[in-house]
């Protein structure tokens, strides 16, 4: 009897330990995804972004890209995955500055960021400047 | 170190750079191997006249080893990545990015122990496409070589945007520039390319007897002392 006690002792402390683990997994986990977000450039382009994002979260954020303004639930339809996983990733999105997120009632909208008019002509004026004078040069 | 080539447009002289370029490398001493990423349009197996078997088509398909792939030009230490033209985009082979990602470095990296090599040059896919994005994402350097053709400006406008976007920072070539009018040239895609946040390296005015190699020759082997080399030499230098 006390041999098997000790056993089910055993075998909670290793369930607990088991348990924490996981925690510090996740949380690790959830660091790295912040971290690789982070030292991702600020961009909206398709064709950039597929080699930028961290393989998980394309998924969701190509599905947002899709819908255009889409609920967590919407985008877990795509991707078939949890809600709550769409959920996390689609908020890890927002604070990246991927997404832009507005609330309609008790649902939350996420849709692509887009850049500022300005920012994408950053250096269209460079383009212009040099046709001009390429223009004036070779008549 | 990884170096790649890039265009918007085709006919800007991209794989003859790379060519001569590989050509001077190797000629110096270096140890150089050329990849064939423009599997669109494949060329450097015909400037070099590779006879090839496999490529890296096959490669990436997983049909053959790394080592099926590398062919040496003549006694050189330079060596060549033929591809052959396949109509699919190299990412279009795989399940994700990353995995295309994984096997180009696979290959690079086995390449590079194999035959110790110093510099990997990339010819890529005119354009924007996802292989010469890829490419972008994993060499060191990325240059663009352009024209003064406005549909080239505009282009290299977008590529260098792309490259920023990627995180690269790109270097740009004006190549076949008018030779009546080379210096008021250079001033003004000097002011562009300040403008757009690139560095150039310089500018090689159009050259009679290099169009009329029709890739038949390399001129870096056949006339060193060209005044088209001259001028690859030094954009060379500012490159490396």
């Amino acid at each position: 009897m006390l041999i098997s006690m000790s056993e089910q002792n055993k075998r909670i402390d290793l369930f607990e330990k088991l348990a924490n683990l996981e925690k510090h997994i996740e949380a690790l986990e959830s660091r790295i995804l912040k971290l690789e977000l982070s030292s991702s450039s600020q961009i909206d382009d398709k064709m950039a972004v597929f080699l930028n994002v961290p393989d998980s979260i394309r998924k969701s954020l190509f599905a947002v890209s899709k819908l255009e303004s889409c609920t967590a639930d919407e985008v877990s339809s795509i991707t078939g995955r949890h809600r709550s996983i769409e959920n996390k990733y689609l908020n890890e999105l927002y604070r990246a500055g991927w997404l832009e997120r507005n609330r309609k009632g008790k649902k939350i909208y996420y849709s692509m960021r887009n850049r500022s008019l300005a920012e994408k002509d950053e250096y269209w004026s460079a383009v212009e400047e040099v046709e001009s004078k390429l223009d004036q040069l070779l008549g | 170190m990884l170096l790649s080539f890039h265009s918007y447009k085709g006919g800007t002289g991209k794989t003859t750079f790379v060519g001569n370029l590989g050509a001077m490398l190797a000629r110096d001493g270096q140890k150089v191997c050329i990849v064939d990423t423009d599997v669109s349009g494949p060329g450097i197996h015909s400037l070099f006249d590779i006879k090839y078997e496999k490529t890296l088509i096959d490669f990436l398909q997983d049909t053959c080893n790394a080592k099926d792939v590398v062919y040496r030009y003549k006694d050189l230490n330079l060596f060549i990545v033929p591809s052959r033209a396949c109509e699919e985009d190299i990412s279009a082979l795989f399940e994700t990015p990353q995995d295309a990602k994984n096997k180009m470095l696979e290959l690079i990296n086995f390449i590079k122990d194999e035959f110790n090599i110093d510099k990997f040059i990339f010819d890529c896919s005119p354009g924007i496409n996802k292989s010469s994005l890829l490419t972008m994402n994993i060499v060191n350097k990325a240059t663009i070589i352009s024209t003064i053709d406005v549909q080239d400006i505009r282009g290299t406008y977008i590529l260098s945007s792309m490259a920023d976007k990627l995180g690269t920072h790109a270097n740009l070539v004006f190549n076949r520039t008018p030779r009546d009018k080379q210096k008021e040239i250079d001033g003004i895609v000097k002011d562009f390319s300040d403008n757009l946040g690139t560095n150039l390296l310089g500018s090689i005015a159009f050259d009679e007897s290099i169009a009329r190699t029709w890739s038949r020759k390399i001129a870096m082997l056949d006339d060193p002392e060209c005044d088209y080399c001259t001028h690859l030499r030094e954009i060379a230098q500012g490159l490396i």
